[in-house]
């Protein structure tokens, strides 16, 4: 009979009616009676099968982040619910803005506890929000944190770059050298400040190359001009990189000939 | 001496009445929460053996001691050998502390077994499984052993509780009744907050009232805590188990003076 039953309902409408009946966290908390951490375990196991189970058929998680809510309040040092929610949520567009709640949420009850709920919120803001800035400010911070990965640094200055925040990546990643021993490392973020130094320089030089535009009516097709314009009286030259100015805006910037392109 | 020869045989009875059975579910849970859940929960095996370990100590140590707890007195006037014990020179304070003693006997003993079957099968699994998010050795089980400290305690309030509604009531309401203590001892700080969200002087003096009045289980509650590393102060362990023993000689003392209020004709 019970079969029977079962097989008048899709699968999906079984797992969402289940769902939509999971009451909030904080009354989930207050009803099991100090249970808590059990009861939340047993969710965390219902997240991981509906995510397996819609993984493999229709991949929509609508619910996934009511779970992992209740989950999380009912245990809220339970890191892996959070990067979980956090990586998977976001594989939908319309539930990146969740699972950021989600990742916010574990930083807010485990602030310094494990550099990937950092990484994985500066991820979204970069990916999915194209917000340079913030996604620089979650990856300077997960790149502080103990067991991070020797490139994220890197990446955190790269963000700050991208957000026109040079200064701030400099001065991160000479803080960042004083840190690190392993001489490897050490070269590799020289290089990178060294890179920005340069691309810092070759902004800089954006209101000459304006003001060329005004005489000339056009904007210099390499840097040296500048100078045979006397508008400059020299120019830095740094190795291993060369000068380029945009035809069309007029910006002005310095790419690497070895090391990956910077924006 | 009386009350050890009632505590030993209060045991005795718990035994006979195959109430350690319950060590068997106990071990089944674990290892099924080993094998299955494990498996579902993306490197938290450890941790859900953990926590479903603790919480089944106390489930089963609560149900024991309000199920036995209750009938303790009850069951000894059912069977009118309460007659020959009181015509005995025995004081009834000592019935009273024999019968919680054996029933905490009992406890201790399911508490210690379980910890045990806990700890092997934390350590097989562990042995098994390669499991790099907990962590491991002396360090765990030294959290865990502070976790069942506590609900030690907790069930000794229960129990406390258990026999003074015994000696006041029948088994069922006395079940009913120490059960209900033992739901708002986890909601008392729910209807602390209840009472101030309320911004009515007499319902806030009433709340604040059964706060202090009925016993808050949550302070054995450090399950969680100890299960995910998280730092619980000696203080708070001290002041935990001095308010819980504190609790126990009080509600045992109101179990006693009912009792000697008692009439048994």
């Amino acid at each position: 009979m019970q079969t029977q039953l079962d097989q008048m309902k899709t699968p999906k409408e079984r797992m969402g009616e289940r769902l939509i009946y999971i009451p909030s966290g904080r009354s989930m908390k207050m009803a099991s009676l100090g249970f808590d951490t059990v009861l939340a375990d047993v969710l965390w196991v219902r997240a991981v099968l509906y995510f397996g189970e819609h993984f493999l058929t229709d991949q929509d998680y609508r619910w996934l982040y009511r779970i992992l809510d209740a989950t999380t309040t009912l245990d809220p040092q339970n890191i892996m619910a959070y990067r979980f929610g956090g990586t998977l949520l976001a594989l939908g567009e319309d539930d990146v803005e969740k699972s950021m709640e989600l990742l916010k949420k574990g930083i807010r009850n485990n602030p310094d506890k494990d550099w990937r709920l950092y990484f994985l919120l500066g991820y979204n803001y970069f990916y999915y929000l194209e917000d340079h800035a913030s996604a620089a400010k979650y990856l300077e911070k997960a790149s502080r944190m103990p067991g991070h990965p020797d490139y994220l640094p890197r990446l955190a200055a790269r963000m700050y770059a991208k957000a026109n925040q040079l200064d701030t990546a400099i001065e991160f990643l000479r803080e960042m050298y004083g840190q690190y021993e392993d001489p490897s490392i050490k070269e590799t973020i020289e290089k990178r400040i060294a890179v920005l130094v340069a691309k810092k320089y070759a902004r800089s030089l954006k209101p000459v190359v304006e003001k060329y535009k005004e005489i000339h009516g056009k904007y210099p097709a390499e840097v040296n001009a500048l100078i045979h314009a006397g508008l400059i009286k020299e120019l830095y030259i740094y190795p291993d990189g060369r000068y380029v100015i945009d035809p069309d805006t007029g910006e002005v910037d310095w790419l690497s000939d070895s090391e990956t392109q910077w924006p | 001496m009386v009350i050890k020869t009632i505590a030993i045989n209060t045991f005795k009875e718990a035994i006979r009445d195959r109430v350690l059975y319950n060590l068997l579910i106990f071990t089944l849970i674990v290892i099924v929460a080993s094998v299955l859940l494990g498996r579902l929960t993306i490197g938290q095996d450890q941790r859900v053996i953990k926590d479903v370990g603790l919480a089944a100590m106390s489930l089963f140590g609560i149900l024991i001691a309000t199920f036995v707890g209750t009938s303790l007195v009850h069951k000894e006037i059912r069977k009118k050998t309460i007659y020959n014990i009181i015509s005995k020179p025995i004081h009834r304070y000592e019935f009273i502390l024999g019968k919680y003693c054996g029933l905490m006997l009992t406890l201790i003993a399911n508490l210690i077994i379980m910890t045990i079957v806990l700890f092997v099968v934390l350590a097989i699994h562990k042995a098994l499984t390669i499991d790099v998010l907990s962590g491991t050795g002396a360090v765990v089980y030294a959290s865990l052993l502070k976790a069942v400290a506590l609900i030690f305690f907790e069930l000794m309030i229960v129990t406390s509780i258990a026999i003074l509604f015994s000696t006041i009531s029948t088994p069922t309401l006395s079940i009913f009744f120490t059960l209900g203590v033992y739901v708002i001892g986890h909601l008392s700080l729910d209807i602390r907050q209840l009472g101030v969200a309320s911004e009515n002087t007499l319902i806030n003096g009433l709340c604040s009232f059964c706060y202090y009045l009925l016993p808050n289980l949550e302070n054995f509650n450090i399950r969680a805590e100890m299960v995910r590393d998280i730092a619980v102060s000696a203080r708070f362990m001290l002041y935990a188990v001095v308010y819980g023993v504190l609790y126990m000689t009080a509600v045992l003392l109101v179990s006693i003076l009912s009792m000697e209020r008692k009439e048994f004709i």
